[in-house]
Order: C-alpha cells, then sequence, then structure tokens
C-alpha cells in the first residue's frame, strides 16, 4: 500500500497548513496592528491561502506524474527549477523555525512555569524529524490519526460559545479605510503561505474524481470556522485582545459546557501542540526534500538533522526569545515573505492557464 | 537386503535411543521380518493388529521381492502404505510416527503410516472464551486442527500446502488459504520467509511469529493469532493466509492490521451496535490504560492547576502525607501490581488465589493506612490494570507503553505525553506488513472497511471484502441470481 498518498491525505495536509496557528496566536498579532478591522486582516490572510491551496490542487491533478522538480524543469529549465525550489526551501525553514518558537513560548506560558530548552527541543526534533524522515505516506497517516482528535478538541472547544459571543463589539469596520487591514495582513504575512508545503507533493498524490472542488469546499468550510472561532474572540475580549495571545485557550474559558466539568483548558494546548508539530514536520518534509533535489542527497536524513542543529543554534543566539524573532520577522521577514507568497501565486495562475501538452511526461 | 544389517544401520543412525522398537516375527514360510518404530509415537494396538499379524499370517514364497507388493497392497490394512526410497526418508518417516517393514532378502522397504501422539480433545480455549457462538478450540495436534478447519471450509478452494522446519525438530508447518481469494505474492512471500528458516527446532508457532514480522526489533504483535477454528475460518475468508503449526494450539494469521485485537468474535454473534459499543470501549480503555498513571504523574508534579478544584483538594489531602515523590509512587505501585500479577500466574491455583487475596487486600490496604502510598494512586494503578485487559491480546504491550508515558509524564509532564503519544502514532503508522498498512482502515482511511471497524454495521451491509486486507476476489455477498464478481 506504500507508494502515492491518498487524495484524503493530500485534502488534509491542506487543512493542517490552513489551521496552522491562525485560531491560537494570529488574532493577537493581527489586532495589534489591525485594531478593530482583525477580522477583515484574516479573511486577507486565509483567502489567499485558500488561492493558493486552490492552483497548487489544479497543478496536481493536472500533472498527476510530475514531480515540482521535473514540472519546473520542463517549465523555466532546470537552473529555474533550482532557484524556486532553495527559495521555496529556506522560505519553508524560516516558517518551520518560527513555528518551534511559537510552540515553545506557547508550552512555557501554559503548560510550565520554568521549561529547559533542551527538554522542549529535543522532543519536539524527535517526533518531527522522525515523521519527515519516515516519508510521505507515514506522515499522511499521522495527520489521519491526528485529524480525528483535533476533530473533537475542536468540538469540546466550542460547543455552546456561539450563543455567548455579542455580535457589535467591534463594529463599524473600516473606520480607516483598508489601510489598517492591509497592514495588519502584512505583519501576519508569515503565518500566510503554509499551503505552500503541498507543491512538495507534486506526483505523489493519486489524484480522484473532483479533487481540487473537494478541497476547495473543504477549504472554504475551513475559512468559515476560522472566522467564526476568530470572530467570536475578538468580540468577547474586546480590547484586552492585545492581552490574550492564545485565542482557542481563551476561548474555551468562556465556554459554560467545559468551564463546569473544571479547567480543560488544557485540552487547547493539546490540539494546538498536535496541530503545530503536525504542520512543522511537513514544513521539515517539504524543505528537506527540495534538499534532497538540490543537492542530489538519497534520503532526507542529513538534510533533516543539519537543519535543527541549525534552528537550534539561532535560538540560541536569540536567547530562545519569541519578542526577538518577533522584531526580525516583523522587520526583515514581513515584505519578502509576502513578495514569494504573492510571486508563487501568480507564477501558479500562469502556470495553469497553459494547457498539458499530450507528450509531457516524466522528464528523467 | 539382510536384515540384521539394516536393522544395525537403523539402530546406529538412531545412536542406539532405547525408544526405537524393533519388533521381530516370522510369517508362514518362516520369512524373517522386522517392525521398527518409535515407542510411544505409534498405535501399537492397531499396528500389531492390521500389519504384524496379517504379515504373520502371510507366504512370501520364498521370494518376497516379488510378493512385497502384494502385501503392501492387499494385506496391510492402513490407509498410508508406501514404499521407502532411502535413508534419509527411512529417518523422517521413523520420527514422523510411521513403522518401518523390513523383510529379509527384500529390496524394498515399507513405511506404514500408524502414528498415535498424545494430544487431547478440542475444548473451550482459555484465553478466548465466548457467551455465544462455537466453543471449540484449536489443540497440540496439527491433523485435528486441520479437521476442525476443513469442518467449516469445505470447499476445493481451500488450499494447504505443507512444510516441514527445524533441523532437529522436523515441526510440521500447513500453510492454509483461500484460493480463489488470497493474493498470490503474499503467499510467496510467506513461503520465501519459511524456507529461509535454518533454525534446530521449533516448539512453538511463536517462533514461526518472530520469522514472519518485518521488523524482528519491534514491540507490536506483527502476526495475527488465534486459538478458536471459527476466529480462522472468518479470516480466511477475508484473504488472509493461516498458519498452522505440530504442537501448537495457536494459529498464525498474515496480514495482521493492529485493530484485530479490538474485534472480538462474540462482536460477529451478537448485535452490531453493541459491538461496536464494545469496540469503543476496548479502543478507550486501551488508550486510558496507557496514559492514565502518565497523565496522572504530569498533573501533579506540573500542572496541578488545570485539575478541577473539588478534585485537587481530595488529591492534595491523600498524598499530604506520603514520603514518596508522585514520580516515584506511581512506579512503586505498578511494580508491585506487576509482581502480584506474575506471581500469581505462576503459582499453583489455590495459592495464587491465597496470594492475590494477600496482595491487593492486605498489602495494599497496610500500605495506604501506613501512608506509604496514597488511595488515589493505587485506584489509578488498579483501574489501568484492569483497564489493560480489555484488550487481552496487547496487555503485554500496554504495560511496556504504561511505564514509558510514565516516565515521559514524569520527566516532561503533559508535553512529554503528547509528544510520546505523537511519536507512537507515527511509529504505528509507519509499520507495514505484506503490504497492509498496521493501523489499516484508520490510517489510510479506508471508506468501506469502516462497516467492520470501530463502527460495526451488519454482515448484509458487508457486501465486499475488507480492502485493507490484499485479496484478489473482492465481492463477499452476492444478490440473488448473480454471478460470481471477481
Amino acid at each position: 500500500m506504500r507508494g502515492k498518498i491518498t487524495s484524503y491525505e493530500y485534502f488534509l495536509f491542506a487543512m493542517y497548513a490552513i489551521l496552522t496557528s491562525k485560531i491560537m496566536t494570529l488574532p493577537c498579532v493581527v489586532y495589534e496592528t489591525a485594531g478593530h478591522d482583525a477580522i477583515i486582516s484574516i479573511i486577507i490572510n486565509l483567502s489567499l491561502d485558500i488561492l493558493l491551496v486552490l492552483f497548487i490542487t489544479m497543478l496536481i491533478v493536472k500533472y498527476p506524474d510530475l514531480t515540482l522538480f521535473e514540472f519546473l524543469s520542463q517549465k523555466i529549465t532546470k537552473v529555474g527549477a533550482y532557484i524556486i525550489i532553495s527559495i521555496l526551501s529556506i522560505y519553508l525553514f524560516v516558517k518551520a523555525l518560527w513555528i518551534f518558537e511559537e510552540t515553545y513560548e506557547f508550552m512555557i506560558n501554559s503548560l510550565f512555569d520554568s521549561f529547559s530548552t533542551l527538554g522542549y527541543f529535543i522532543p519536539a526534533f524527535f517526533v518531527t524529524g522522525y515523521m519527515a524522515i519516515k516519508g510521505e505516506n507515514t506522515l499522511g497517516r499521522c495527520l489521519e490519526i491526528f485529524a480525528f482528535f483535533v476533530a473533537i478538541g475542536l468540538f469540546l472547544c466550542y460547543i455552546n460559545t456561539a450563543g455567548i459571543v455579542p455580535l457589535d463589539t467591534n463594529l463599524p469596520y473600516f473606520r480607516n479605510g483598508i489601510t489598517n487591514a492591509l497592514n495588519g495582513t502584512l505583519s501576519s504575512s508569515l503565518y500566510i503561505g503554509n499551503p505552500l508545503i503541498l507543491l512538495f507533493f507534486m506526483g505523489k498524490v493519486k489524484t480522484t474524481k473532483k479533487m481540487t472542488l473537494k478541497t476547495i469546499l473543504c477549504s472554504l468550510a475551513l475559512m468559515f470556522f476560522v472566522v467564526l472561532n476568530d470572530f467570536s474572540f475578538y468580540n468577547i475580549m474586546g480590547n484586552s485582545v492585545i492581552y490574550s495571545s492564545y485565542a482557542l485557550s481563551h476561548i474555551s474559558e468562556f465556554n459554560p459546557f467545559v468551564s463546569e466539568l473544571g479547567h480543560l483548558t488544557w485540552l487547547s494546548i493539546i490540539i494546538s501542540a498536535v496541530n503545530l508539530f503536525s504542520v512543522v514536520a511537513l514544513m521539515v518534509y517539504s524543505y528537506s526534500e527540495g534538499a534532497k533535489t538540490i543537492f542530489k542527497l538519497k534520503n532526507r536524513t542529513i538534510p533533516i538533522l543539519c537543519s535543527f542543529v541549525l534552528m537550534y543554534i539561532i535560538c540560541y543566539i536569540l536567547h530562545f526569545n519569541l519578542s526577538d524573532f518577533e522584531n526580525i520577522i516583523t522587520n526583515y521577514c514581513s515584505y519578502p515573505s509576502i513578495i514569494i507568497i504573492l510571486s508563487v501565486l501568480l507564477l501558479l495562475i500562469i502556470l495553469n492557464l497553459f494547457r498539458r501538452k499530450k507528450n509531457e511526461t516524466i522528464s528523467n | 537386503m539382510d536384515i540384521e544389517s539394516k536393522i544395525k544401520e537403523i539402530q546406529k543412525e538412531f545412536h542406539n535411543t532405547t525408544d526405537l522398537i524393533v519388533r521381530k516375527f516370522e510369517s508362514t514360510d518362516r520369512t524373517i521380518c522386522a517392525m521398527v518404530y518409535l515407542d510411544n509415537a505409534v498405535d501399537k494396538l492397531l499396528l500389531s493388529q492390521c500389519a504384524i499379524e496379517k504379515v504373520q499370517q502371510f507366504s512370501f514364497n520364498e521370494n518376497p521381492n516379488k510378493n512385497i507388493k502384494e502385501c503392501q497392497q492387499n494385506l496391510i490394512a492402513f490407509a498410508q502404505v508406501e514404499n521407502v526410497t532411502d535413508n534419509q526418508d527411512i529417518i523422517d518417516s521413523i520420527v514422523n510416527g510411521f513403522a518401518i517393514l523390513i523383510v529379509n532378502k527384500c529390496d524394498t522397504l515399507t513405511k506404514i503410516g500408524c502414528s498415535k501422539w498424545v494430544t487431547r480433545y478440542p475444548s473451550e480455549p482459555p484465553t478466548s472464551a465466548v457467551i455465544r457462538g462455537p466453543r471449540e478450540g484449536f489443540v497440540e495436534d496439527i491433523s485435528s486442527n486441520i479437521s476442525l478447519i476443513r469442518k467449516r471450509l469445505r470447499s476445493n478452494e481451500f488450499v494447504i500446502e505443507d512444510m516441514t522446519l527445524g533441523r532437529e525438530s522436523n515441526t510440521q508447518i500447513k500453510i492454509c488459504y483461500l484460493h480463489n481469494v488470497a493474493k498470490p505474492i503474499i503467499i510467496q512471500e510467506i513461503k520465501e520467509k519459511l524456507q529461509k528458516i535454518d533454525i534446530d527446532g521449533i516448539v512453538d508457532s511463536s517462533y514461526i511469529a518472530s520469522f514472519l514480522g518485518h521488523n524482528r526489533h519491534t514491540l507490536f504483535k506483527q502476526i495475527g493469532t488465534a486459538e478458536k477454528p471459527d476466529i480462522i475460518a472468518a479470516k480466511v475468508l477475508e484473504g488472509r493466509i493461516a498458519i498452522f503449526v505440530d504442537g501448537s494450539p495457536i494459529v498464525l494469521t498474515v496480514p495482521f492490521l493492529l485493530f484485530e485485537d479490538l474485534q472480538a468474535s462474540d462482536d460477529y454473534y451478537s448485535v452490531p451496535a453493541k459491538a461496536s459499543f464494545l469496540r469503543w470501549l476496548r479502543l478507550l480503555g486501551g488508550i486510558a490504560a496507557i496514559m492514565l498513571p502518565g497523565i496522572y504523574v504530569a498533573l501533579l508534579l506540573y500542572h496541578y492547576q488545570i485539575i478541577p478544584i473539588k478534585f485537587l483538594i481530595t488529591i492534595a489531602n491523600a498524598i499530604e502525607v506520603i514520603p514518596l515523590p508522585p514520580f516515584l509512587e506511581i512506579l512503586f505501585i505498578i511494580f508491585l501490581f506487576e509482581i502480584l500479577y506474575e506471581a500469581s500466574l505462576r503459582m499453583p491455583r489455590y495459592l495464587g488465589l491465597a496470594l492475590s487475596i494477600v496482595g491487593a487486600l492486605i498489602l495494599g490496604d497496610t500500605a495506604v493506612k501506613a501512608g506509604l502510598i496514597s488511595p488515589p494512586a493505587v485506584l489509578i494503578i488498579a483501574i489501568t490494570g484492569v483497564m489493560s485487559y480489555t484488550i487481552p491480546e496487547q496487555s503485554a504491550q500496554i504495560t511496556l507503553l504504561r511505564l514509558i508515558f510514565t516516565f515521559l509524564g514524569g520527566a516532561l509532564g503533559l508535553y512529554g505525553i503528547i509528544v510520546g503519544g505523537m511519536i507512537l502514532i507515527a511509529y504505528l503508522a509507519n509499520m507495514d506488513n505484506y503490504q497492509t498498512p498496521y493501523l489499516a482502515p484508520f490510517a489510510p482511511f479506508i471508506p468501506n472497511d469502516q462497516k467492520d471497524g470501530l463502527n460495526k454495521k451488519p454482515i448484509t451491509s458487508q457486501i465486499s471484502r475488507p480492502e485493507s486486507i490484499p485479496n484478489i476476489n473482492k465481492r463477499r455477498l452476492r444478490n440473488e441470481g448473480e454471478d460470481n464478481i471477481v
């Protein structure tokens, strides 16, 4: 049964990539810049992600037997393919590092008074590295099992919450035009573009009928869910949003059903940890696959180990402090990140416009 | 051929073992004959009545080479009477319970199939007791086991292939499958793996199971086992291959899915809704048995703030006077529980009962009263100890995983439990045996197989065979008047 991943597994990859931190840390980050228009920023973020999913899925369905490198080699020469894969790999490495650091900060704030960095990073590297090294089949199967727990957890966190949400806390929107919303999107640009990992699964998916349509419909459903979560969060918390870094945890505190059982915010902690580590594993797989292609390696183990050492060194230099990370990301990564996303999106749209020629097969 | 020299030759091959019996006698024309066999391996009464007595009354007319064929065909009243080809054949036949007839001055030796090994009657196996359904269980005799399975699969498509393994034990192995269902590539792979085994002896089917698994250092079971013919018949019908080993009542099945251990034969003989409920209960019981002590330690050591306040007060009062930290306390009780379990299992039945009472009631109660261990910790271990037997086939794995998760909870708190759980799932998801994902039909998710998954549907809706198990005949249930669809 090993070989290509199923379309359901691919669909789950897309869902995990869209979800990532969007119900946890993103709402607070966006609110700092966008203020009352934060929810508009989040809708823009999600729309960009869904567009990426749409065009990547269309490409995968159109070229089911070509890997990313083979496809790019045919379209824009081998040199062009190497350049694009390198940029994407570095981009995903930075994103993985960011999520690792974000999760570390989250663990310290939610679970522990003090926690050794090695105690966090070694198990985190181990679990994500193991999943990435074992390949796309193992990743797909793991995410299928985790999806079950994440879905139940989210359901428990949200049950009955909708009824207590005031609807007018942040009205009216667009007080300063669209500027605040766009600034919010720009400041949170590193939260966008996770679906780029899907490119590295080109040629490894068993495509099915109406796969694109099904994936997009489910992505839209997920978008609706995320917007609902963040909308509830903004309206419940009001101006104190900036003091509430973890949306899902705070939402579940306002859940009368869950709070009767006790402090079950730990449920959101488990969901987030599982979700974030799963996405990191997908990213680690993707950039190591890129490194494997560029350096013509036989397996992904060496690039993964090297990247983990590099990640730990970077974190060590920055004293494992998320605010230092945030400063760097905001100052240096926002524009490159949004440029990469928009460029890839444009490239995908153009590539999807071309019809597949009959003689386009595997080149190598 | 001189009879004395042949007898000496055979005795020499067997190093003059005392249980090699040589029974000499004469036929009516005074031709000297001998019957060579292993004591306790043949049915002596039957051999005496149906072979020795008959040959004694026969006349070879001083030409045994000519008349031995008539003796074999018309005289010896056994189903299996054949010529022996060479010395190795003589040895193999004798160790397998055949008697060898040697006639003086006759070049042909005859082997007579009259084996009779000590065995017991099929009875309900202690590990697979059922409330409803068949109660027959396999025994240590391979022929009886094959008979039990043949009784349930009376089809010309049911094929049995023989093999002998073990240099010294010469153990009989039988590979059974449905020719029109099982995938030939899997059968071939199993045969190749079995043929590669070069070991001195196969004492039990578990020896074979160790060789058939793809990952030999894993903690998890890779080969299915069953002690009941109805279970094996059902598995063979799904496209699995069964491996019978002489001397073992445990029959192996390949390929194996982890989910199989959540299924019980009772599920198929009761209403589907109850079966579904019980399967969920087993799953939750298994997960809780693995994780509960670890979560308890993690909560007490690192995250007591997330325990509801009423629980926290109760627990705090209980552990206030305990000298050991929660991690050591739980470890101590786990080891105590396992020692008591192991001792009561090995003790004679009545002593074992007494030991259980002393261990569970007196030791546990005294330890709590003495303030060495707390009641919540005892409760946690007792609950998980019971829960681990909701999936009895996996109880050994659950016990070891429980220890690992207790360490993780003690060292890294809830974070350790989360990471441990993810690694465990990733490890299981990575396992493939005989083209079958270990976590199928859940990862990868196979919608068709969910009909016999956690939520069991009635047999009337299970139209096709499970896709998780490789097979060449998908259709299981046919509508009236429908042709065979392959």
